[in-house]
């Protein structure tokens, strides 16, 4: 494949708009991943992300698909409040979590086998479906999206200070109720924004997986979010144009998101696989320095004596 | 040494796109987009077909002045469809779109807007007249995006079951293409008609078949509502249907269940047919309670789709005998054999 072909497929007008919808979507998870990774909020992220499932068949009986978005941004902001308070109380927030996830989903399973006839536009509604993804829908993308975005970037500062001395963030006055709230409605946000185009595996997959990949490579927190959001965009990109390619050439329908989470976790193993073999090189270097620097010592401690 | 686990990173990056170029060098001929569909078919119509039946119209009609890309597979659903990037791509640069049309196609829309498709729409159902029930929504459910569901038609959308109805649509598959292609308008025309007539003469060999049975013995009964018009047009009865909808995963409820079971006592019907397109499980469960035959595996009807190359049902004319054969064999017949001209 070369450039040109790239090219020629991203001019087609469905490869274009998928392609937007990936970007927007990857590079938003990812910074928001990178405070989710930080504070260890993979799990609150799952919860949501099944929480948005009830709204969007509520939405969607009542008015259509153009009930989809407010429905799910109804459940996803109940659900972002819910999680924040449940997960305040501390000891088994877990299972907190765990039971308001479980509730949310099967709220969402009773409502869909009451209205049969929508069974399978909701399937692919979990799944996604990024090819016919319409010019409206990826308004709502970047506009959620972007709303998101900002909400974790004016709070920024505050967030990482949480994730790294909460006591210190409460004793300087933060309020870290208010902070939790608005980092959880981001999260929802971009779940919800993602859930219709993408489906919800692959806003999970963005939202966790790039930055777990920027911590392993760096540990200078500035570099965290660029390195998250490059190895989300490229990942998506990558996994758009496999899942072209094997279509059009080999004639396998590979979902594009399916296809997507996979290159993100075949970069995570391999950033993993190689950073394993860094960490146990320098560990070794380190050891045998200390053998060698011990030697020395017992070198000299002979020779004094 | 902090930026080697970064090389790391851009490295396995890099192997992706590896991966990818090699993808390109298969000796399969390049489909690449835009670029290759003019060199050596520079003379052939680029049609998409919606469904197995109106593609395998098109097929008959165009022979090898048309290049097919058919968008639903064999034994798949006709009303649910998800757009691969290759079906889209056939679709950007297509000349001509033959459908099936009266709404059975709900995803054309967003299908045909993501693709960019500039050509012709050929509505094989243009002049049939609907009727029946479209079940899969009920009445008001859908008032917010009702504006372009009020403009299609109403009815049951599973036209190309009828003959007829067939031959009409065959009828626009030729001027749709004689349209686009006016140079080869004679050969559409020519083939429309010599297909045309075999359709007649399935049409005529039904309804021999069927005539034999008295009138209170063709009673049928399907997994879902998809052969009205060909019941409505041999006079058969329509008991009822598994399915209380189109959808395919919908379940029907316990109290449904057991009417149906009911009616087929009452009626003394004889077998149940379930469809290639759609699991026979509860078709099954229907036919032990009620003690009666279940026609399904390699017996089910060719409902929504043809089936695959090489099975009973691969063309249009071999799923409508196939399916005939099952209703005459159902009500204690054995069907006359097929004529010599229709095996084919
Ligand atoms: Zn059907």
């Amino acid at each position: 494949m070369t450039l040109a072909d790239i090219a020629a497929a991203f001019s087609l007008p469905f490869m274009a708009r998928s392609l937007t919808a990936i970007v927007v979507l990857s590079l938003v998870g990812a910074i928001i991943g990178v405070i989710i990774n930080l504070r260890d909020l993979e799990f609150i992220s799952d919860g949501l992300a099944h929480s948005v499932f009830p709204g969007l068949v509520i939405g969607y009986v009542m008015a259509g698909t153009d009930g989809l978005l407010i429905g799910a941004l109804i459940a996803a902001v109940i659900a972002a409040v819910l999680l924040t308070f449940v997960a305040r109380r501390g000891v088994g927030s877990d299972a907190g979590i765990a039971v308001v996830l479980a509730s949310m989903f099967s709220l969402g399973v009773v409502l869909v086998s009451r209205e049969d006839g929508y069974v399978s536009q909701l399937e692919q509604l979990l799944f996604g479906r990024l090819l016919t993804v319409t010019d409206s829908q990826l308004w709502q993308i970047v506009v959620v999206s972007l709303v998101a975005l900002a909400l974790v970037l004016l709070t920024w500062r505050g967030q990482v200070f949480h994730a790294f001395d909460a006591a210190g963030f409460r004793a300087a006055g933060f309020r870290a109720l208010a902070y939790d709230l608005v980092l959880n409605i981001a999260i929802a946000l971009v779940v919800v924004a993602g859930s219709q185009a993408i489906g919800n595996l692959l806003v999970l997959a963005l939202l966790i997986v790039p930055a777990a990949v920027a911590r392993l490579v760096t540990r200078r927190l500035g570099w965290l979010a660029p390195i998250a959001a490059l190895v989300s965009a490229a990942s998506g990109v990558v996994g758009l144009l496999v899942s072209y390619q094997a279509s059009v050439v080999h004639g396998l329908s590979a979902s594009p998101s399916a296809t997507v989470v996979l290159v993100l976790i075949v970069v995570y193993l391999a950033v993993l696989g190689g950073y394993s073999v860094v960490r146990w090189c320098s560990l070794r270097r380190a050891v045998t320095a200390r053998s060698e620097e011990s030697a020395a010592h017992r070198h000299t401690e002979a020779a004094r004596s | 040494m902090r930026t080697s686990p970064l090389a790391v990173a851009v490295a396995s990056i890099a192997a992706a796109g590896l991966f990818l170029s090699g993808c390109s060098t298969s000796p399969e001929e390049s489909a690449s987009p835009g670029a290759s569909t003019g060199t050596t078919a520079a003379a052939q119509l680029s049609v998409v077909a919606s469904t197995t039946q109106v593609s395998d119209f098109a097929r008959n009609v165009g022979g090898d002045q048309i290049k097919l890309t058919q968008l639903i597979q064999p034994n798949a659903s006709a009303h649910h469809f998800e757009a691969t990037a290759a079906d889209l791509t056939a679709l950007s640069t297509a000349d001509v779109l033959v459908i099936s049309g009266a709404g059975l196609e709900e995803w054309l829309d967003s299908t045909v807007t993501a693709s960019g498709f500039q050509g012709t729409v050929v509505d094989s159902s243009t002049g049939i007249a609907l009727s029946g029930e479209h079940s899969d929504e009920e009445e008001g459910e859908h008032a917010e995006d009702g504006a372009d569901h009020a403009a299609e038609a109403e009815g049951n959308p599973h036209i190309w079951t009828d003959p007829q109805n067939a031959q009409k649509m065959v009828t626009n598959i030729v001027d749709g293409f004689a349209t686009a292609d006016p140079a080869h308008k004679d050969s559409y025309e020519a083939n429309g008609k010599s297909y045309n007539a075999k359709l007649a003469a399935l049409d005529t060999w039904i309804a021999s078949n069927v005539d034999r049975v008295p009138a209170s013995e063709r009673l049928v009964v399907s997994n879902h509502d998809a052969f009205h018009y060909y019941l409505q047009r041999y006079g058969i009865t329509f008991v009822g249907s598994i399915m209380p909808s189109f959808e395919d995963n919908a379940e029907p409820s316990a109290a449904e269940l057991q009417a149906l079971v009911t009616k087929i006592k009452e009626l003394k019907v004889a077998a149940i047919f379930s469809e290639t397109s759609i699991s026979d499980k509860t078709a099954q469960q229907i036919g032990q309670s009620a003690g009666v035959k279940v026609y399904s595996g390699d017996d089910a009807l060719f409902g929504d789709s043809l089936g695959v190359a090489g099975s009973d049902g691969d063309t249009y004319l071999k799923a409508t005998i196939h399916n005939t054969k099952a209703f005459v064999e159902s009500w204690g017949l054995t069907a006359d054999a097929v004529p010599a001209d229709l095996e084919s």
